[in-house]
């Protein structure tokens, strides 16, 4: 119990000196859910093997809400992370079937990501067609061409992949590759232009576009990166699972969302730290495991991860005048 | 405004391709190739919708091709086309409706949703006989009775072919010598699919009263999609976890739920071959377990009998005036490494009807 009231001191005194209320926050609500998980199963959900579990479990979810975030801090959405991390996986486990290259495999896993990303990008920024709608067509093409080429298999045999989803000095590569990639995303997001630029885009777009920025541009970057993200999940599922199958992460894109807003990002964009999907996508993962390391029935671990959900985001969004 | 009409232009344009391009019809063996000199008075024109992608219904429709290919050397004139429904019941919705306008003499229908119940009653009124295959509809009931829908389906009973399952993994567990209580694990797919809770049911049915009697203590009982297997597998780690992988046994409702848990013993350090594992659906992936010696056991139904049958029961209820039960259950195999090869040739090979349907006709 000594862990427990230092986490407490911890936690008080860095809500009331941190000065990053955009952070601070989804870290409260991580740390709450690890307390409460380590006080209910301690033996059980602390153990070396369950901690590193997490760790691998939620690496692909938290790069897939880093992706997710950049459309949803415009204000837009992006609904296709699923199927395009299903196309990613695909079509690199059949390239490395083919050529026996990983360097190639991993290369047209990200291509195929980036390419999605890029389609989704122009077709919102040129076509004017919603980012609602553009993704949902992206979404069920993507899934029917993962089918396709597929007809329904699955491929194993993806040794290659294991250096993927093995673990160096006893951390998971996963969760290195993530680790890696948040940072990276908050480099774009708070240090680069383009980064002010997209949550300017979602705080007022009406105002970046007068000032002459393209924030048509900006926008198929954003896109074009979220399905970089999308194609680095791809790749560390198939580094995990060592298997693509067809019906991979079908579903992805609300757990990506839900990351996303248990780490502080608003729906109506240009608020949120870069940093705070990974916390949601880790809080997501320990709910789910937590309620199966208790025995939860089925029924009632969707129930809770439900109530969670808007406990969460009600002391998220606590402070705020209204919102849509 | 032109920028709206762009947009209403290419979203009708991706539908239209993407149904023409998926729905489209994959393989139509038009007429039998004419052998001038056989003029015979008997003709089979069959429609045949189901989702095509993947390798367990291309078993079933390996089945009924080789149905087809018998008929044919006996001289009949079979006319059949294969509809890939995917799992749109939209799209199985105008393959049925495009059967009743052809009058075609049957259909033989995977549902793949309760939605076309419907239309398949609408097929029985016009006079166009309905056969299912693999699974039923109206699981969560339908007005009035079923052969309202349907003439028979044929499929596998999950509750069934779930307690041979059951009795099987106890009757390797005496085998064993594992002291008792026996701790296990049952690992469910999502409540609500309903294949996956008949056998959930079934394995229950077998299991309980043993739980009863104190010879079986369950330590995990757990549900996730079993159609994904980042989720079997992360289920599997978060059961590791909860019982430290101090369990002696596991059945699994699919293949995924066992593949999932062997790669999480693997990784985790354990050796699944120290576990008995007994899965359901006997897939490639799952074989290739077996071959080893990391799964016991899985269950193997028989899609290519459902196929099969699904042509002669057509043909028999045309030329035969054959009435069919109500329910025709697929025989299953158990498959474990000493008869994996006999028990796939039990379910993969051509079998006549009147071995599960005393009374069934056979033959031409």
């Amino acid at each position: 119990m000594k862990d427990f009231s230092s986490l407490k001191s911890l936690l008080k005194s860095f809500l009331k000196n941190s000065k990053n209320k955009e952070l601070s926050k989804p870290l409260v609500a991580f740390i709450l859910v690890y307390v409460a998980s380590a006080i209910l199963a301690p033996e059980r959900f602390l153990s070396i093997y369950n901690q590193r579990s997490l760790l691998l479990q939620a690496s692909p979810w938290i790069i897939m809400a880093c992706g997710e975030q950049f459309a949803i801090l415009m204000g837009s959405i992006d609904l296709s992370a699923g199927s395009v991390t299903a196309l990613s996986s695909l079509v690199s486990a059949l390239v490395l079937l083919e050529t026996n290259s990983l360097g190639l495999a991993i290369l047209s896993g990200l291509g195929v990501g980036v390419l999605a990303g890029l389609t989704n990008g122009l077709l919102i920024s040129r076509l004017k067609i919603f980012s609602f709608v553009t993704t949902l067509a992206m979404l069920v093409a993507a899934r029917g061409l993962v089918l396709a080429i597929s007809g329904g298999q699955t491929y194993t045999n993806l040794t290659a992949f294991s250096k993927l989803g093995g673990a160096v000095a006893g951390i998971p590569v996963p969760f290195i590759v993530a680790v890696t990639f948040v940072m990276l995303t908050w480099v774009i997001l708070k240090k680069t232009i383009i980064g002010r630029y997209i949550y300017a885009i979602g705080g007022n777009e009406e105002a970046v576009r007068y000032s002459g920025i393209n924030a048509d541009n900006v926008k198929t970057f954003a896109f074009m990166y979220a399905g970089f993200a999308y194609g680095i999940t791809g790749l560390i599922f198939n580094g995990i699972l060592l298997a693509a199958y067809p019906w991979l992460a079908y579903g992805g894109e609300l757990t990506a969302i839900a990351s996303c807003v248990l780490g502080g990002i608003q729906l109506t964009g240009g608020v949120g730290s870069p940093i705070g999907p990974a916390f949601g996508g880790y809080i997501m993962t320990m709910i789910t495991n937590i309620l199966v390391i208790l025995g939860f029935s089925a029924d009632l671990q969707y129930i809770v991860t439900g109530i969670v959900l808007v406990v969460a985001s009600a002391f998220l969004t606590r402070g705020l005048k209204y919102v849509k | 405004m032109r920028g709206r009409k762009i947009v209403v232009g290419l979203l009708l344009f991706m539908l239209v391709g993407m149904s023409v391009w998926s729905s489209g019809c994959i393989s139509g063996s038009k007429t039998t190739t004419g052998e001038e000199t056989q003029t015979t008075e008997k003709t089979l024109k069959l429609y045949v919708t189901m989702p095509l992608g993947n390798p367990y219904f291309q078993v079933v429709k390996e089945g009924a091709e080789a149905a087809v290919d018998e008929l044919r050397k006996a001289g009949v004139k079979v006319e059949v086309k294969f509809f890939n429904a995917e799992s749109d019941p939209s799209k199985q919705l105008s393959h049925i409706e495009a059967g009743i306008s052809s009058k075609v003499d049957a259909l033989i229908v995977v549902p793949v949703s309760d939605a076309v119940a419907p239309a398949l009653k609408r097929a029985m009124e016009a006079g166009v006989p309905v056969i299912l295959v693999d699974r039923d509809v109206g699981v969560q009931g339908l007005k009035g009775k079923k052969t309202d829908y349907r003439i028979t389906a044929i499929a596998t009973d999950n509750r069934k072919a779930a307690q041979e399952q059951a009795k099987f993994f106890i009757q390797y567990m005496e085998k064993t010598g594992k002291p008792k209580p026996w701790r296990i694990v049952i690992l469910n797919g999502l409540p609500g699919v309903y294949s996956d809770s008949m056998r959930r049911l079934g394995i229950h049915d077998v299991i309980d009263p043993l739980v009863e009697k104190g010879d079986i203590k369950i330590v995990a009982e757990q549900y996730t999609d079993s159609t994904q297997l980042e989720k079997t597998y992360n289920l599997a780690q978060s059961v590791i976890a909860a019982t430290g992988g101090k369990f002696d046994g596991v059945l699994a409702i699919n293949c995924l739920l066992a593949i999932g848990m062997i790669k999480a013993l693997k990784d985790a350090g354990y050796d699944p071959k120290d576990y008995v594992i007994v899965g359901f659906d006997a897939s490639d992936d799952e074989l290739k377990l077996i071959k080893s010696g990391e799964e016991v056991a899985s269950v193997a139904q028989a899609p290519f009998l459902m196929g099969y049958w699904g042509v002669w029961t057509a043909y028999y209820y045309k030329y035969k005036n054959w009435k069919p039960p109500s329910e025709i259950n697929t025989p299953i195999a158990i498959v474990t490494k000493d008869n994996m090869d006999e028990a796939l040739k039990l379910v993969k090979s051509p079998r006549p009807l009147s071995e599960v349907v005393p009374g069934a006709p056979s033959g031409t």
